[in-house]
């Protein structure tokens, strides 16, 4: 465990430590409050950095949200925006097929992304965004929609918890039962390893993002998965479909990493020219790292979107 | 080197089967669970030099074992030239061919195959070999001696043996291969008496039978002083068909009742019973697993001629013969038949008797007794007023009939002394005043009273006797008392009398005598009285073969179920009962017939011998150096002895076991060395 202040390094854990915690909760925990220890001096608030923004009143605002004290003390009319800003929907998308299952460092890609996603719904609950959980293999399996309420984190939870299953991944089925479902505009995070034909991903990313949504796109996948570093020549059984391939790693390895990093710059390539943020996640990476790259993320995102406000009301 | 079973090396053609194996197979890959295979291509593995030639000196190590153990399995035994028969001059071999000729070999194809291993051992006896021909079934014959044999010149005696071997047949006897073993042993000691040189010869008893014995001659050959100088070689003989059924009577009142037991190798469980003199009665289907066996009721009168089974390969087990029994129920009562006064004796017998159905007849004197009565007598009371013309009752009690006596008076002993040929019988009226006597002991062993012995049963306090009659039986041979008084007379004696038995109630069981007919030992002491008589009267319901049947008191004549006749005389017991079936015992004004059967064992299904000539066997074959030194190898029994002393299968699978524990070493070194890369 490493400690330090005011950037990326600050405070991380090494991941295989930090698996040995049974517990969900307790993981999410022990990530967001050391993630916000070490971020103290960060120039980053949060996804609320507007919380607490007040500007001033401009000809055409709607005087039911002047700030009547304010006006007392300082004898000037400023609009409060908290209600917009403030209260943001998130929905964590979590792959559960069994490709999930495969780890090499003592823990699996499963369990690793769902600490992840329950560190972000421990932050978001934390900061009192609604959060809500979509778990799928080949079609969606559980959707609990986005809520802020007493207990609702320990139900996303239990849902986190549960062994990978699916025997296969359909991520077209998943997105478009998201898009299906999603009734609001939301931040959508997508955590998956992505072992799947991605032959419609761009184009079912596209049709999110066009209904509003946010999206965020963690990408799991094993360091051994990235290498094919498993020394020596073996049969590898597919978790999903059973296959079984007789490998020399010495002879494969080269082969696999340029596939490998063939379907890596297409899912890239498709988050870039959407807009998506992508994080390529390898299961040995602290969990702090993705949360403040997500932090990044949405920092970006909302000056991007407050310039954009701005320009659209300072226009004509 | 030779081989006991040189076909086991046929199974050396697997070892080409482990070098295709070596040849086509995958390196020991391990099996790794994998996220996805999407973007893989299968790849072979390279196997590097160094695991090339471990492959190889698996392979090898592989091959020696498979080799080994099919070399083992095909028992080898090396022949020197000292042991060559050729090369050597001995002094010979004395041989006992042990041929059974018991029922059982009548079975199909069994007596074929005897007769063929007894043909092709005599033609290999050498000049200096003695050769002694037996058969045996329940008792062992000598058909050609190893004297006899030393006498003729070696071709004659062999031409001798082969004549003599042709003329045996299998018989119905039991089979006992105890007693011939010990004959074969018999024969052998003689003929070293005789002739002390021979005293170094090597003895051999070939035993060709099926095995199959009573359990008792198994015992008996399990208790056989063997002696270490004399080889044993049983030839088990397997009947052609593995389908057999064995039908025999079962001792079962009342009807006729039988036992069909099935062998365990039978493919059929479905038979069928038929009387085949008898066309009238429908055959019955009998259901019998394999291995198992029933008891099934036939008929429920009596019956008589041949019961035969159908449905299995082998019948020479398949007929029982069952003999007509005669109807020997009747009681009879001889005296005041006066049943209903409470102070004679008829008046409790007639209640006591009346729900069992049995009959009972009531007569005044024996010379008013029909013949035919007493014929179907199964027991006789006198009581008062009875006691004359005892002659009547003679050839009843004689034949094995059971008399019971009630003494009433003083006329009684009279009647006892002439009715069991006593000389004197001193008999005293005893009258107990002011006092009574009563039953201080009884006899638990005898059959009428054992019932009674039991604690629950045995208070006989209240058992009154006022007046009894006291008998001096001190001088009296094959008299036994069941029942004493408390005065220390008999109360109840029994006298022996020919077949039967004479029994004599001292007193009255009723008033003013007694109160024993009002006591609740009554009805339990009369009828072990009638099952008593029932066991004495009724003669066995079968004979097996070769049993003696039981001698008549007269001369007789016995027709055999070939028709032949034997003259019996006075005493004379029958012996001849050498084939099943009805044998007519006519005497002076009686004839009867008895049901004549094979033994059961001979249908057993499993030998029960095997494992103890087995042993005797294996005793004689691990110790013995100087047979084989002298030992001629032409025989198939000889081989077999040299390869058990040899023993040098043990050493091939030793090092076999050598070979697989290096092979197991060298093999999971490898892979530790696989696994730590």
């Amino acid at each position: 465990m490493r400690a330090g202040t005011g950037n990326k390094q600050a405070f991380q854990i090494d991941p295989a430590t930090l698996m040995k915690v049974r517990s969900l909760e307790l993981r999410a925990k022990v990530i967001v409050e050391g993630f916000w220890k070490g971020i103290h001096r960060s120039p980053y608030h949060g996804f609320s950095v507007e919380f607490s923004e007040y500007r001033p009143y401009v000809a055409g605002d709607d005087i039911r949200h002047i700030d009547w004290r304010l006006y007392a003390r300082t004898d000037r009319f400023y609009i409060k925006r908290y209600a917009d800003e403030t209260n943001m929907r998130c929905l964590l998308v979590v792959d559960r097929s069994r490709s999930m299952a495969f780890g090499s460092n003592g823990y699996t890609k499963s369990q690793y992304a769902g600490t992840l996603a329950a560190a972000i719904a421990y932050l978001l609950f934390s900061q009192g965004d609604a959060v809500g959980l979509t778990t799928f293999d080949r079609q969606i399996r559980a959707h609990i929609p986005p809520r802020n309420r007493p207990g609702y984190l320990r139900r996303l939870l239990v849902e986190l918890e549960k062994a990978p299953e699916g025997l296969s991944t359909d991520l077209r089925s998943a997105l478009q039962g998201i898009w299906q479902l999603s009734t609001r505009r939301q931040m959508v995070i997508l955590i998956s390893d992505l072992m799947a034909s991605i032959e419609h991903l761009e184009s079912d990313l596209a049709y999110l993002h066009a209904a509003g949504n946010d999206l965020i796109l963690f990408h799991i996948l094993d360091p051994v998965e990235l290498t094919l570093q498993i020394g020596r020549p073996a049969i590898l059984q597919d978790m999903e479909t059973g296959q079984r391939i007789v490998i020399d790693p010495a002879i494969a390895a080269h082969r696999y990493r340029r596939r490998l990093d063939d379907h890596l710059g297409k899912v890239k390539s498709a988050c870039d020219s959407l807009g998506i943020d992508y994080q390529l996640c390898p299961t040995d990476r602290p969990l702090e790292q993705a949360l403040l790259e997500l932090l990044q993320h949405r920092s970006i995102t909302a000056r991007r979107t407050h310039k954009v406000h701005q320009q659209a009301r300072r226009s004509p | 080197m030779s081989f006991l079973y040189p076909g086991v090396l046929a199974a050396l053609a697997v070892v080409g089967y482990v070098v295709i194996l070596h040849m086509i197979r995958r390196p020991d890959l391990p099996r790794i669970p994998f996220g996805s295979v999407m973007f893989l291509r299968p790849t072979a593995a390279r196997s590097s030099g160094r695991r090339r030639l471990k492959d190889l000196l698996l392979m090898i190590l592989r091959i020696a074992a498979l080799g080994l153990l099919v070399t083992g399995f095909a028992r080898p035994f090396v022949r020197s030239r000292q042991q060559d028969p050729l090369s050597q001059q001995g002094p010979g071999r004395s041989l006992v061919i042990l041929l059974d000729t018991s029922a059982s070999m009548r079975a199909r194809g069994l007596w074929d195959q005897a007769m063929g291993h007894a043909r092709s051992i005599i033609p290999s006896c050498e000049p200096h070999d003695r050769l002694c021909l037996m058969t045996f079934d329940q008792t062992p014959r000598t058909i050609l001696d190893l004297r006899q044999w030393a006498q003729m010149s070696p071709q004659q005696a062999k031409d001798m043996a082969i004549q003599l071997l042709s003329t045996c047949r299998p018989g119905w006897s039991q089979t006992r291969p105890d007693l011939a073993l010990q004959a074969a042993l018999d024969q052998i000691e003689a003929d070293v008496a005789d002739d002390p040189s021979l005293a170094d010869m090597v003895n051999q008893v070939i035993l060709i039978s099926d095995m199959r014995c009573p359990a008792e001659a198994a015992e008996a050959i399990g208790g056989l002083d063997w002696p270490k100088k004399v080889m044993l070689r049983p030839i088990a003989l397997h009947p052609n068909g593995p389908t057999n059924a064995t039908l025999e009577l079962a001792d079962q009142a009342p009807g006729l009742w039988v036992k069909v037991s099935n062998w365990s190798t039978s493919k059929n469980d479905r038979f069928r019973l038929r009387w085949p003199d008898l066309p009238d009665i429908e055959p019955l289907e009998v259901y019998v697993q394999p291995g198992g066996k029933t008891v099934l009721k036939v008929a429920t009168g009596p019956m008589s001629g041949r019961l035969v089974l159908e449905g299995d390969d082998h019948d020479f087990d398949n007929s029982v013969f069952v003999a007509p029994r005669q109807d020997r129920s009747a009681i009879v009562y001889v005296g005041n038949p006066d049943r209903l006064d409470p102070q004679q004796p008829p008046f409790y017998l007639s209640k006591a008797i009346e729900p069992s159905g049995r009959q009972v007849t009531f007569t005044a004197d024996l010379s008013s007794l029909p013949a035919e009565a007493l014929r179907h007598a199964l027991l006789v009371i006198v009581g008062p007023g009875g006691y004359k013309d005892p002659g009547r009752l003679s050839g009843f009690v004689r034949q094995g009939g059971v008399v019971l006596i009630i003494a009433a008076d003083t006329q009684a002993a009279r009647f006892i002394m002439d009715l069991a040929d006593l000389q004197e019988l001193p008999c005293q009226q005893v009258q107990m005043d002011q006092t009574y006597a009563m039953i201080l002991k009884v006899d638990a062993g005898h059959s009428i009273l054992s019932a009674l012995a039991q604690p629950r049963y045995n208070n006989f306090t209240q058992i009154h006797i006022w007046r009894y009659f006291r008998f001096d039986i001190s001088h009296i041979q094959d008299c036994r008392p069941l029942m004493w008084l408390d005065t220390n007379d008999p109360g109840l004696f029994e006298l022996a009398c020919g077949k039967g038995k004479v029994l004599v109630l001292a007193h009255r069981w009723n008033m003013p005598d007694s109160d024993l007919a009002l006591s609740s030992k009554f009805v339990p002491l009369l009828y072990g009285l009638i099952e008593y008589a029932d066991s004495i009267q009724d003669p066995p319901a079968q004979y097996y073969v070769g049993q003696r049947l039981p001698a008549e008191l007269g001369p007789a004549i016995v027709t055999c179920p070939d028709g032949s006749e034997v003259q019996l005389a006075a005493g004379q017991a029958f012996t001849q009962t050498t084939m099943p079936g009805l044998y007519t015992i006519r005497s002076v004004g009686a004839s009867r017939t008895v049901a004549v059967n094979i033994w059961p064992t001979e249908g057993l299904d499993l030998p029960l011998v095997a494992d103890q000539v087995d042993a005797l066997n294996m005793a004689t074959s691990s110790s013995q150096e100087p047979i084989f030194k002298t030992t001629s190898t032409t025989g198939i029994a000889d081989t077999h002895q040299l390869e058990a002393r040899q023993g040098l299968w043990r050493w091939l699978l030793a090092a076999c076991m050598l070979v697989l524990f290096a092979e197991a070493i060298w093999s999971s070194k490898g892979e530790g060395k696989e696994r730590s890369s």
